[in-house]
């Protein structure tokens, strides 16, 4: 921890001030911010104590966006206009969108390839930019709770989320104006919150069945270690699909046809979930329907039959439970806990299959709807620098293989599923054609043979390959997964040592261009346009750089520098300081980019000494073993 | 001090190149040093500190995965030697192909039997055995470099053992459908 402390000059480390940060669940159903406030991370209500926020945007022709609790009988009344379940559009295409099952009152809009927009009264928005503003309302909430800005936050996602689905969740705060400290898989935030309050020791499956998404992750606990060990999942399977066919269900009982308008569909879907949450505490729930005609349709689910329409559903995500045991090489005695996460293991038949599954009885003693934001406002609280003693620490996994197209549609595998992040690969290619100068790689992700069968991630074009004969140029690519389990490629030409340029086409994803535009967009305010945005990012960003090197300099400049090398950084040093209060960006970037090339070599220096005092610190009979 | 981005991966972990590790040992270390780099401990630092913590947390973690399977740890040690298992043209030792053979034969009976019973495990355990009397003979001989040759060609015999395990343990889910991994 001893580089990340941030102070004033003169100012004691140790005694930094409390920094703002907030955990974030952004559900398919309802969203949640959460905070450690005292000791105690809890979630944040709004005016009236309610603590989920519905997932629910509602566009208006004039004004901004409603989002939330109020809105939500607006799917009934002003369905066009009116989005909810957002989130199981995240990085998809109109094709995998179709392939959802669901009919959606929304009409897509495709321009080109990329990502869809959903049009509205109020204009076509990306299922980015409709996440934003739940982001911006979860946002709003803490701050007022706080009673500040949020210097940082923590968003989950599922852990079966694809590098598409992050990236969009990534680029939806970007938008609503936060700075992302670490994107969390969602069981893994549930296991911290979990853990830390049972100091439980051991293996333990987390069984997270959300809204949209199931995610089953086994971990690890031990001293203050969390590791995944394997993780699988669905990212397109939930209480949605058990709403849909209860709704169905109910469209044959009445005699309504499919054809019916969209408000009677939804009010259907409303009464199927209604009836949903009403089975798991009662045995049988009536209902009273309108059908098109004005008549009404008066009957009856009981539970029994519930749990028949329901329990393919719920088989669905048994598959993936063996998997994971498997990829773990573990057997279902090795796990001494199931934790139960999300909304819809509230159905009691979820709680008796998983148990009969793991052959024993799960853990529902934890609110299944908080827990995930409690356990990311912890993670955000120790990110943020508010623990430095926290010892804490945090290995996950990426949950899908890294792979590139070859010849013939094949896949060849780069990175498996199931391997602790961060992690990089490096794989040589080579040109084919006499002077070829450049070349298209195309990543995908997914666990099948075929390209087609996979998720296509983006097409990488390598140009600046320097003119050779066939064959000569050895180009090594890098694949870099970083701690958020997002994608970064990069490349070089071995014998001449060019870094070679890549332009990234995401398939799915937004352009940098595109998220720079819809932010000069949502900046409303004269003052508030881009390039004063952007100078005070820079202004923050070369100032937490000078305190970072300052305490650096103090700490080991002595010990791990020559007087020569010290003299060129304080240099670069005071360069920054004497631009960094001004208001040319460009000067401070270029002085930032200068102070970052002749500190490089110190601050890896000084990386390798805490790898070297971690190594060093214990004699090796003091290191427990597991 | 050598940087930990160039060295070897055993030194790296402050460890003797050798193929036997202590794997408590191993984790351990492997935990002290991700604690120190890990890029959590860096997430509100600058973003030079950042590219290096996760430049480094990525070497320890390939270094990590590569050492604690002892397959990808000899494959590791012979890369060390200049040796690249995937370029190996050693012709494998006819007695070895005999048997090699006969094993698939068996677990073909298996599978069409229907009935893991005994078979199935006396074939793991039978592979099991195999695979440590090869270990210790590789370990031997990855510390001589004149005996490297019979290294690698152990490598591959090795390989072979480790395929059939697997299948060996595809076929017992395949036998058992319905019941939950390994028990």
């Amino acid at each position: 921890m001893a580089l990340m402390q941030i102070s004033e000059p003169g100012e004691a480390p140790r005694a930094a001030r409390h920094r703002h940060a907030a955990g974030i669940d952004l559900g398919t159903t309802n969203s949640l911010v959460a905070a450690v406030i005292g000791e105690r991370a809890v979630t944040l209500g709004d005016e009236q104590g309610n603590q989920l926020l519905p997932s629910v945007v509602r566009y208006l022709a004039g004004g901004s966006p409603r989002v939330g609790l109020g809105d939500q009988q607006f799917v009934h009344d002003d369905p066009h206009n009116t989005i909810s379940s957002v989130k199981r559009f995240m990085g998809r295409g109109v094709e995998d969108i179709q392939k959802l099952g669901d009919r959606f009152p929304y009409e897509f809009v495709q321009a080109g390839q990329g990502m869809p927009r959903i049009r509205t009264v109020a204009g076509d928005f990306s299922p980015v930019e409709v996440s934003a503003e739940i982001l911006k309302a979860l946002k709003e909430r803490a701050e007022q709770a706080l009673g500040g800005g949020l210097e940082g936050v923590v968003i989950t996602v599922p852990a079966y989320f694809d590098d598409a689905q992050r990236q969009a969740t990534k680029d939806a705060a970007q938008l609503a104006g936060l700075n992302v400290l670490r994107l969390l898989n969602e069981p893994t935030a549930a296991a911290i919150a979990y853990g830390l309050d049972q100091g439980a020791e051991g293996i333990h499956a987390i069984y997270d069945l959300g809204g949209g998404t199931f995610d089953i992750s086994i971990l690890r606990f031990s001293k203050g270690v969390f590791e995944v060990l394997a993780t699988a999942g669905d990212s397109a399977l939930g209480g949605d699909d058990i709403d849909r066919v209860i709704a169905e269900w109910i469209l044959e009982q009445a005699d309504i046809g499919r054809d019916a308008d969209q408000a009677c569909l939804q009010q259907i879907v409303h009464h199927a979930r209604q009836a949903k949450e009403t089975l798991t505490e009662r045995d049988e729930v009536e209902f009273t329907i309108e059908r098109p005609d004005g008549s009404l349709w008066k009957g009856a689910l009981s539970r029994p039959v519930f749990e028949d329409l329901v329990r393919p559903i719920i088989k669905r995500t048994l598959a993936p439970c063996k998997r994971v045991l498997r990829d773990a090489d573990i057997g279902v005695n090795d796990i001494c806990e199931v934790v139960m996460v999300g909304g819809s293991t509230r159905i009691p038949l979820v709680r008796d299959m998983v148990g009969a599954f793991f052959q024993r009885q799960p853990h529902v003693d934890i609110d299944p709807d908080k827990v995930v934001a409690i356990g990311a406002a912890i993670q955000a609280d120790i990110l943020v620098g508010n623990k430095p003693g926290d010892d804490m620490l945090l290995l996950d996994v990426i949950p899908l293989s890294l792979g590139i197209e070859t010849m013939g549609g094949l896949v060849e595998k780069l990175i498996p599923r199931n391997t602790t992040i961060p992690v990089t690969r490096a794989q040589k290619f080579t040109t084919f054609k006499d002077g070829q100068t450049a070349m298209a790689i195309h990543v995908v992700q997914g666990e099948r043979e075929l390209v087609s069968d996979n998720r296509s991630l983006a097409r990488f074009k390598l140009h600046g390959i320097p003119p050779m004969v066939a064959g000569a140029a050895h180009i090594q690519v890098t694949f870099q997964v970083d701690a958020d389990g997002l994608l970064s490629v990069s490349a070089k030409e071995l014998s001449t040592g060019v870094e070679t340029g890549i332009v990234v086409k995401p398939s799915y994803g937004l352009s940098e261009e595109e998220i720079e535009h819809m932010l000069r967009d949502s900046l409303t305010h004269a003052s508030d346009d881009i390039n004063a945005r952007r100078l005070r990012e820079y202004q923050v960003e070369a100032e937490r750089a000078i305190n970072v090197l300052q305490v650096a300099l103090d700490e080991s400049g002595e010990r791990l520098l020559s007087a020569e090398e010290r003299a060129r950084i304080d240099e670069a040093l005071a360069a920054l300081e004497a631009v960094q209060g001004g208001d040319d960006y460009l000067a401070i970037k270029e002085a930032m980019a200068h102070l970052d090339r002749a500190t490089a070599e110190f601050a890896e220096r000084r990386m390798n000494a805490s790898i070297h005092d971690a190594l060093t610190g214990h004699k090796v009979d003091e290191i427990c073993p597991d | 001090m050598q940087p930990p981005l160039t060295k070897d991966y055993f030194s790296l972990f402050g460890l003797p190149i050798d193929f036997h590790i202590d794997d408590e040992e191993l984790t351990a270390r492997y935990r002290e040093m991700q604690s120190a780099v890990h890029p959590d401990r860096y997430a509100s630092a600058a973003a030079q500190e950042q590219r290096i913590s996760l430049q480094m947390a990525a070497r320890i973690n390939e270094a990590y995965e590569t050492l604690r399977h002892p397959m990808s740890r000899i494959r590791y040690m012979l890369e060390l030697k200049g040796v690249d298992p995937r370029q190996a043209d050693s012709s494998p030792d006819p007695a070895f192909l005999a048997r090699q053979i006969e094993w698939r034969e068996t677990l073909e009976e298996i599978r069409e039997s229907g009935d893991p019973g005994h078979g199935l495990a006396a074939l793991s355990e039978e592979a099991g055995a195999c695979i440590a009397t090869l270990l210790e003979k590789v370990a031997a001989e990855l510390k001589d470099d004149a005996r490297l040759s019979s290294a690698l060609t152990h490598f591959l015999e090795l390989q072979y053992y480790y395929r059939l395990l697997e299948e060996a343990r595809d076929i017992e889910d395949m036998l058992e459908q319905g019941g939950p991994g390994r028990t």
